[in-house]
Order: C-alpha cells, then sequence, then structure tokens
C-alpha cells in the first residue's frame, strides 16, 4: 500500500513540490486548492502555459502530470477549511502545507498535530523562502516556532512580492523533506530551513519544542479545531519583489 | 558590544533594503533599542510588552533567545542576531 501524501496548496511552492512528488512510485498524491491559474502566477508555476489560465490549480496539474507521473494522482478542488480539515487529511502519511496564507498554515498545523500526521510547511516571500518538517510528539511544532497568527502588520507576497527561482526551490526542499519524513529517517524535522536569493544562503536553525506551546507543549490548550483560531487576511498573488 | 543584525526581507524596508546592518548593545533588548534609533520602526515589529512577538524569532547564532535570556540575553563584541519572522508567501 502506498504513503498518502496530501498537498494543500499548489501554488509558487506547492506545484514544484508536486512535480517532484509525482515520480515516486511508491506514494499516492492528493492535490488539494480551490484556486485556478491566473496569468501573473505563470512565471512560478512551470508546468503551466496559456491555455491552463481560468482552470482549476489542481485539475489542470493532474492532467498535465498524469501521463509521466509514478505516484497515482487524484484531485480536490476545494478550499481546506475548519470543518473539513480532518477529513482532508484523514489516512495521509504526510501533509505538505504551501498555502499562501496564514491561517490555511496554523489549520494544517493543528490539524495535523491533532491526528498525529507529520507535515512539511513551506513559504516564500520576496527573496526568501522557508521549510519546515514536523514529525508530530517527537520535532518542535509549527506553533512551536511561531505561536499564533500575525495581527495584521506582517508583510505578504502581495505587499513584498516574489522572486519566482525561490518558489521552485523551497518546493524542492519540501519534497525532499516528504521524502524523509515517510522514509523515517533521522530528518531535520524541527528545524527550519531558509534561504536567501540575494546572497544564495541557506541558513538551518533547530527549532526546539517549547514546554508551554499550546499544540503540543505540556499542557495544550488547542484539543479540537475551532474555526475563530483561523481569522487572517489571505494573500492576494502576483506582486514582483 | 558591537554586533550584526541580519534583517529578513520583509523588514528591508525599515533598513533601506539593507540585509544585514550592525547595532551595538550589551543585551539584545539594549541591541534593539540601539537599532530602532537608526532603524526607526523596527523595534515595535519584532516585540511587545511580552516580549518577542508570538509571530517573530529572534535568533543569537543558532539560539532561539526564548531559550536563552530573553530580550536580557546577554551578547559579546561579533555576535549575530537572527530575525526569523512567519511568512505565508508562496
Amino acid at each position: 500500500m502506498s504513503a498518502r501524501v496530501v498537498l494543500v496548496g499548489l501554488g509558487g511552492i506547492g506545484h514544484p513540490c508536486a512535480l517532484a512528488l509525482a515520480q515516486c512510485a511508491d506514494i499516492s498524491l492528493v492535490f488539494l486548492d480551490d484556486d485556478r491559474v491566473e496569468r501573473s502566477n505563470l512565471h512560478r508555476l512551470p508546468a503551466f502555459a496559456e491555455q491552463h489560465i481560468g482552470r482549476y490549480k489542481a485539475e489542470a496539474l493532474c492532467e498535465v502530470l498524469a501521463p509521466s507521473a509514478k505516484a497515482g494522482l487524484s484531485v480536490a478542488t476545494e478550499r481546506l477549511t475548519p470543518e473539513t480539515a480532518a477529513a482532508a487529511i484523514a489516512g495521509a502519511s504526510v501533509v505538505v502545507e504551501g498555502s499562501d496564507n496564514f491561517a490555511t498554515k496554523f489549520l494544517v498545523a493543528d490539524a495535523c498535530a491533532l491526528a498525529a500526521v507529520p507535515s512539511v510547511h513551506g513559504a516564500a516571500i520576496a527573496w526568501t523562502g522557508t521549510a519546515l518538517s514536523v514529525r508530530p510528539k517527537q520535532s518542535a511544532c509549527y506553533r512551536c516556532l511561531f505561536e499564533d497568527l500575525p495581527e495584521g502588520e506582517s508583510l505578504d507576497c502581495s505587499s513584498a512580492g516574489i522572486f519566482a527561482p525561490v518558489t521552485a526551490l523551497v518546493g524542492a526542499l519540501m519534497a525532499q523533506a516528504t521524502r524523509d519524513l515517510l522514509a523515517h529517517k533521522p530528518s531535520l524535522a524541527g528545524t527550519i530551513t531558509r534561504f536567501d536569493a540575494r546572497d544564495g544562503s541557506f541558513r538551518r536553525h533547530v527549532v526546539r519544542r517549547r514546554h508551554d506551546c499550546a499544540l503540543c507543549g505540556d499542557m495544550p490548550s488547542i484539543l479540537s479545531i475551532d474555526r475563530a483560531r483561523y481569522l487572517a487576511p489571505t494573500c492576494a498573488m502576483g506582486a514582483s519583489p | 558590544m558591537a554586533i550584526s543584525v541580519r534583517i529578513p526581507a520583509s523588514l528591508r524596508t525599515l533598513t533601506q533594503g539593507k540585509e544585514e546592518v550592525a547595532a551595538e548593545g550589551a543585551t539584545v533588548r539594549a541591541a534593539l533599542d540601539q537599532l530602532d534609533k537608526t532603524h526607526p520602526g523596527i523595534k515595535e515589529r519584532l516585540v511587545d510588552d511580552k516580549g518577542v512577538k508570538r509571530f517573530m524569532n529572534i535568533y543569537l547564532g543558532d539560539e532561539d533567545i526564548r531559550f536563552l535570556d530573553a530580550l536580557d540575553t546577554p551578547l559579546k563584541d561579533g555576535d549575530s542576531l537572527t530575525i526569523v519572522p512567519a511568512i505565508a508567501g508562496g
């Protein structure tokens, strides 16, 4: 039976991650994204071209990859919500989160921790990208690193833009992290990898588990998915750094 | 104590695009106070009255200052602080 990998978000970082994982014969991939391809996305979605504009990213990517993919492919063109999260990740071996908004990032982090499913989180903004993998109960979780959603003032890709090659590199990092989690390697789980395209540097920081973490600490307060925890603006796409 | 501070892309509008800036201080708090004088507004992006903001991380070398003495973490010449904010682009 193949490992089930759920990809949440098929934008600039989820897309290249999917391209890499689709060549793995020992997994089945589930593409989960309700977004559609826009012209402004094309520079960081290398498998797409003009004819894909307006189509669901998940469906179009599945169609493009199907002829050559070694992995099994399936599609869900729906948005991950607090109401659907538990079902969406049920049975997953790893969830790969490459969404463009904090609400989804924290929702995936929480749902995965509660279901004891390993996860990989990626993000990119301007010249910088990050990747973090999480092995529940063994490594630090996303909330050990970032306790809660930013309060309105953080920059996102709509204000800072994205240098497209950074997203491809983060996608590759996430694919490798997924392979490591599936192989139960003593991987970089709990380590955040940061790439800065301005000087080509990689930096890694070990994220320690926080005893007071609301999600995985000694006395966790997040015991279920509550919609009120995930209220944040989404990230408009298309800006340049 | 003369130190360097690596600035994330999301905060470089406050440092005239510089990815690394110099600061001085005997503690992280003092260094941020001094940094705020040369780059006004940066401190409030990093800390609030409870300490380092919950979606920010400040590393001294490879260690999160929350696991040291937080803002009272002492610094020595040549130390390097790295600011790691939550980001959500993709």
